[in-house]
């Protein structure tokens, strides 16, 4: 199975340089997207499904924190799981973001470990929760059902 | 600047250099004697602004081989084949990399926020007024010297 990933960052070599991040951590991608701030990121997510979003949260014209707001508030976005890789370290602002429903948080500067670490767990997590929803619910054995 | 600040600049600036592009930097007390602060060099400049109790600056005068090679480490690619744009863009996120850590250290409870950075290329720059002001901190790099500039603009 392959993973389509958009990343959110006003810098375009930050951007670079964790799609080349990805890409080494061995991680098998079908699709990546970049977006330059929260609200093309939006733009993109119109018209593409992702499975993940890798966002900067200090960005101009749309912050990560306020397009993680906004697809908080779509029921079918806001499953989209959003990991920020951010310079904004203190403790407040990771506390902040997990309130509102981040998935992870990897501080600038990152090991390239770190990101696969974290991109591994969230992705793992999201595929379980896929395959439990396409799952159909069976009675199983015990089951108060009568077997005609 | 205290002792105490500019350990913490320099530890910030070490993790930064060393965990991103593998560069390392060595702090100066003064300007070495082999170093001519009035003959102009290509630098690149990246500020970025912080909004406290205070307003302020940080600002890094990278000299423009040491740019070149940091985008080029950070990138993974060859430096002939980095324009100034992507240096500019490297060197915006270098300075916003070493504000935000700096800031998680001295701001844990999130108060503080950064600005959008903002570069310059500087074909000519002469070092000696900006080695001058007491608010510069040096680092010696094997491309030559880095400065790094703390200031204030005003009070809340």
């Amino acid at each position: 199975m392959a993973f389509t990933i958009l990343v959110a960052d006003d810098s375009e070599t930050m951007r670079a340089v964790v799609k080349k991040t990805v890409e080494m951590s061995g991680i098998p991608i079908a699709a990546f997207f970049q977006a330059a701030n929260g609200q093309e990121a939006l733009k993109i997510l119109e018209n593409e499904w992702v499975d993940v979003i890798l966002s900067d949260i200090n960005m101009p014209v749309m912050s990560g924190v306020e397009m993680l707001r906004a697809l908080k508030n779509d029921k079918v976005l806001g499953q989209i799981p959003v990991i920020f890789i951010t310079t904004e370290s203190s403790q407040a602002r990771i506390d902040e973001t997990t309130k509102l429903g981040s998935a992870g948080y990897v501080k600038k500067p990152f090991l390239p470990e770190t990101i696969k670490k974290v991109l591994m767990d969230v992705l793992e997590k999201a595929y379980e929760q896929r395959v439990l929803e396409l799952t159909p619910v069976s009675s199983g054995p015990g089951s108060d059902e009568m077997d005609f | 600047m205290d002792e105490k600040m500019k350990r913490l600049i320099f530890e910030t600036m070490s993790e930064v250099f060393e965990t991103m592009f593998f560069v390392f930097l060595e702090p100066l007390r003064s300007v070495p004697a082999d170093c001519n602060v009035q003959t102009p060099k290509p630098y690149v400049a990246a500020q970025v602004e912080f909004f406290c109790d205070s307003t302020g600056f940080v600002r890094i005068y990278f000299p423009l081989v040491l740019a070149q090679n940091i985008t080029s480490n950070f990138l993974g690619v060859d430096a002939s084949e980095i324009d100034l744009k992507r240096i500019k863009d490297a060197m915006g996120e270098t300075v916003n990399m070493v504000m935000g850590s700096l800031l998680g250290k001295l701001d844990p409870h999130g108060q503080c926020t950064l600005g959008i950075p903002e570069t310059a290329e500087i074909p000519l720059l002469t070092l000696k007024t900006i080695v001058d002001n007491p608010k510069t901190c040096l680092f010696n790099t094997e491309h030559g010297l880095l400065l790094t500039v703390f200031g204030e603009r005003s009070g809340k």
